[in-house]
């Protein structure tokens, strides 16, 4: 079952080199059908990703380069006047896909991000006052530079905790981009092939329910939700979102290992992912912070 | 729960119908209906009585329980009041809450049977309806079978039992911080007042008095018998004798030396008179002795008291001041002439005291006076005539109250001394025991240059009756027997009967002397002979050691309780990571399996299969059996072996 997840994670590795756990992570994020976000500076292969995962998921994407002009309607669609019939017609957008590529999101106006968040928690546009589904599944994976870059807009918390997971992919080891440099057949290898269809993946996010999330594990959870609430560091602690998104993404993560129960290990593994964009940690000091968090919590057994 | 009720029933109507408790019939009426009106309403599988006839019930509870109690005693009072409202409330309860109030008075209100006993078998009483109590407790706060509550509960009170124990035996014996007034108890010792002419039926009761621990070798050095002396009496109004003034004015005297003191343990007896073997003086706090030489408390007895008897110098008093001895030879000349006239008589005959004496014993011997416990009540109201002259049956009461009255019309001082005469001795241990039906009555009178003197006219009659306690005195047996009523001793014929007795009495010993007055005093000794004489140096230390092991031995117990609840699994694992070098116990199980893994390449697949055993138990609800269990504790042993060996 899960030699399609590894099938996923081994093609992805070969457009993005020596980033194994990232690459891990987001395709963790889609099986829990979260959306992701994905921050990085310019240049680190942001773009590269996003397409190799809705590529190797062989679902239909678009993309939108977000811009600080660009207005609702361009990525929601809007209605336009027909002259022939008398009437207004809606023209969808290009959130009307399966994957929405949403490049450097927060260089767009804060009016454009939110109409986008709304439509990424209600899977719906409503556009005067009528009301349209959005495809199943719908993923929208979201790249932004980071926040001290000229020219940005950044998220408000509450648009950021409807990511379900914040990854980076940083700098690349010397080995790997030393294969960058070398491959230069990488870019005409961009289209990766496919490995799912849409009935597999669902098929696979019903697995991911279906694993066990022990007592101890959820007792795990909570502690560490509770301490980021209690311990007085941070001013935005965990929401219980956060909390139902680190059960899942750890249900996730034990799939992803062949295993049908989740543990400890699992929630660490998916715990900075989830939580550092949450808790307003920037990502350049995210894995001192979150290991902080978690030596600091006591495991229960 | 409504059917366990009947328990907090029965408990109020025991301790209600305990024969010391004595609120009164009306009250014990009472409650016996409200525990009938309880079961009919159980029986009938009734429930929920409204408010309004509760309270009526309560307002009529509350006047009979006043009524019969009377405000005198306070304290029986709101101990009557304690059990009628929690009586009222087991009616009522209904709802859980309710349930849990019951049981929470019933914390304080079963030990009030304390108020007014603490002998060991209220102690046992108290205990068992406690456990009970506990055990419904239990059962309320979680569902479970009776037996499992009542194992808890077991299980609870011996571990309780032991720190009490240790408790008692260690803490400092602190004075207590607060007293309350003991509850006023109609006792059925010695009376302040003698008036045995109106007495159809001597009542005995073989209730304890006292115990007194001396010697054998000082009895001898002492009287033989053995006269306790309690109260004197020097008023004689020709009817009944009453308590002298100066029974309470307290006098020191000097001890002799050459007499041994001795220890005396004094029921609880509602009024401040205590005993002693002739002229006595006592070291105990709170005991005085007075102008007579008797000893009494500065307050009621109202609990078990323990306190050290020495033999004093008094009787050196030899002369009598005017109104001393006018005070000890008035009478009522006009009653009684015939006796008067008689007492004239024999005091023209003799020249001194002691054959005056000898003139009195030969006539009551002549004239065939008998001892008996169910006298004849005097019809006249020249009392002593009569009995001297037509009934000529009695106990030590007729007597003395005639022999003195006699001595006093012809000018010799006499009183009327009324105390205790005989003991039973417990050879086993070593000690007396007094009894209520021991009480008696004797003489003391006056001869110039000598000083008081005793005289037991009863002796006379009855010589028989100065051999020992009367429960020993054969011929009368019967009516002795008959007129105890029902109790151990009225069998005491049987010998497997007695010996019951004698051991129960010997356990009661036991507990008065170590339980009730163990006191700073008996700590002191106690700890002296544990630890030498400069225990003193210790004691601070022992308290803070007792403190010390107190909390340690909670912390471990809390701490073992914790523990031991924790799965098999949970106990290897963490047994396992504090064999690593590096700290893991903020690190999930795989990753410090993965660390121990590199730490311990040799038990590399070992430690893989225990993190199997261990994920499946932890995460898939499996069990961690025997042979987990075995293959954990060989690898625990196999990594620490070759610890070792590296060292």
């Amino acid at each position: 079952m899960s030699h399609s997840i590894e099938t996923i994670t081994s093609k992805l590795s070969h457009i993005i080199f020596g980033k194994e756990h990232q690459i891990k992570l987001a395709v963790c994020s889609l099986l829990c059908r979260g959306h992701l976000l994905i921050e990085d500076l310019p240049g680190m292969g942001k773009t590269t990703l996003s397409h190799g995962l809705a590529d190797v998921l062989g679902l239909s994407y678009q993309r939108v380069q977000f811009t600080s002009d660009l207005l609702p309607a361009d990525v929601l669609g809007s209605a336009i006047f027909n002259a022939k019939e008398h009437q207004f017609h809606f023209h969808r957008g290009p959130i009307f896909s399966q994957v929405l590529l949403a490049d450097e999101i927060n260089r767009a106006s804060p009016k454009t991000q939110s109409a986008l968040l709304e439509a990424m928690e209600e899977r719906q546009v409503t556009v005067d006052g009528i009301s349209h589904p959005l495809p199943e599944p719908f993923f929208v994976i979201a790249t932004q530079n980071p926040l001290h870059q000229a020219g940005t807009h950044p998220l408000p918390e509450s648009q950021l905790d409807r990511f379900f997971m914040r990854i980076s992919l940083g700098y690349p080891s010397e080995e790997a981009e030393k294969k960058l440099i070398l491959g230069v057949k990488r870019q005409s290898e961009n289209n990766v092939e496919q490995v799912l269809d849409k009935a597999r993946l669902i098929e696979l996010q019903a697995q991911c329910n279906e694993v066990h999330l022990a007592p101890v594990v959820v007792n795990y959870i909570l502690a560490l939700v509770r301490y980021t609430r209690d311990c007085g560091k941070f001013s935005d602690p965990l929401s219980p979102r956060a909390s139902i998104a680190l059960g899942s993404a750890a249900k996730a993560w034990a799939l992803m290992d062949n295993r049908d129960y989740a543990t400890q290990d699992d929630v660490q593994a998916v715990f900075a992912s989830i939580a550092a964009h949450r808790l307003n940690i920037p990502c350049h000091i995210q894995d001192n912070a979150v290991s902080d968090i978690l030596s600091e919590v006591e495991i229960p057994l | 729960m409504t059917t366990n009720s009947l328990f907090f029933t029965l408990s109020y109507l025991i301790i209600t119908l305990l024969p010391f408790t004595e609120f009164g019939f009306a009250f014990n009426a009472l409650m016996m209906c409200l525990a009938v009106w309880h079961s009919v309403l159980l029986s009938l599988n009734k429930q929920g009585i409204r408010n309004a006839i509760l309270n009526a019930v309560a307002l009529i509870g509350m006047a009979i329980t006043v009524m019969s109690i009377g405000l005198k005693s306070t304290v029986s009072v709101f101990v009557a009041l304690m059990l009628l409202a929690c009586q009222l409330k087991v009616i009522q309860a209904t709802t859980l809450k309710q349930w849990r109030q019951v049981l929470v008075l019933n914390f304080f209100t079963f030990p009030c049977a304390f108020l007014f006993s603490q002998s060991l078998y209220v102690a046992l009483l108290v205990l068992i309806m406690l456990g009970f109590n506990l055990v419904l407790m239990q059962t309320l706060q979680k569902v479970g079978t009776f037996k499992a509550a009542g194992q808890f509960v077991i299980s609870k009170i011996m571990l309780s039992c032991i720190l009490s124990v240790f408790l008692i035996l260690f803490l400092p014996r602190l004075p207590a911080f607060w007293q309350m007034p003991g509850p006023q108890l109609a006792k059925t010792g010695l009376s302040e007042t003698v008036s045995p002419f109106s007495i159809s039926k001597l009542s005995q009761s073989d209730e304890l008095a006292f115990r007194a621990l001396l010697n054998e070798t000082s009895i001898q050095q002492g009287q033989t018998p053995l006269y306790w002396r309690a109260i004197i009496h020097d008023k004689f109004d020709g009817q009944q004798w009453t308590i002298a003034n100066l029974q309470k004015a307290p006098i020191s005297y000097k001890k002799r030396d050459e007499l041994p003191s001795y220890t005396i343990i004094a029921q609880p007896s509602n009024t401040p008179w205590l005993y002693a073997l002739g002229f006595s003086t006592s070291p105990t706090a709170l005991v005085q002795s007075s102008y007579f030489g008797t000893l009494f408390r500065t307050d009621k007895l109202t609990s078990t008291f323990e306190y050290v008897v020495t033999p004093a110098k008094g009787n050196a008093n030899t002369t009598l001041s005017g109104w001393q001895y006018r005070n000890n030879t008035t009478i009522v000349k006009r009653l009684n002439p015939r006796a008067q006239n008689l007492a004239q008589q024999w005091d023209q005959q003799t020249n001194t005291t002691a054959e005056f004496i000898t003139v009195m014993r030969r006539y009551f011997i002549e004239q065939q006076f008998s001892y008996t416990l169910s006298p004849q009540v005097t019809t006249s109201e020249h009392m002593v005539d009569q009995f001297l002259f037509e009934y000529k049956s009695g106990f030590c009461g007729h007597y003395a109250s005639t022999v003195a009255m006699m001595m006093r019309s012809i000018g010799i001082p006499a009183r009327l001394v009324s105390g205790y005469l005989g003991a039973e001795y417990n050879e086993k241990q070593g000690y007396f025991s007094i009894y209520q039906y021991d009480a008696h009555a004797w003489v003391e009178y006056f001869v110039p240059n000598e000083g008081w003197k005793s005289l037991d006219p009863t002796a006379w009659v009855s010589p028989e009756r100065l051999q020992g306690s009367l429960s020993q005195y054969q011929p009368l047996a019967n009516e002795f027997q008959s007129n105890l009523g029902m109790s151990l001793a009225a069998f005491s014929d049987f010998a497997s009967i007695n010996w019951l007795r004698i051991k129960l009495e010997e356990l009661d010993y036991q507990w008065t002397r170590w339980v009730l007055n163990f006191d700073q005093q008996k700590q002191t000794s106690m700890l002296e002979a544990m630890l030498g004489k400069n225990y003193q140096h210790f004691s601070g230390v022992i308290a803070i050691l007792t403190l010390g092991m107190i909390f340690t031995s909670l912390f471990f117990y809390i701490q073992l309780n914790s523990k031991s609840k924790e799965p098999d699994a949970i106990k290897h694992y963490r047994r396992l990571i504090a064999l690593s070098s590096i700290n893991l116990e903020h690190t999930a199980p795989k990753q410090s399996i993965a660390l121990l893994q590199q730490q311990f390449p040799q038990q590399s697949d070992a430690l893989i299969r225990f993190y199997a055993d261990f994920s499946a138990n932890r995460y898939q609800g499996k069990t961690f059996g025997k042979n987990q269990n075995i293959h954990a504790k060989n690898l625990i042993n196999s990594i620490k072996t070759k610890a070792k060996r590296t060292i």
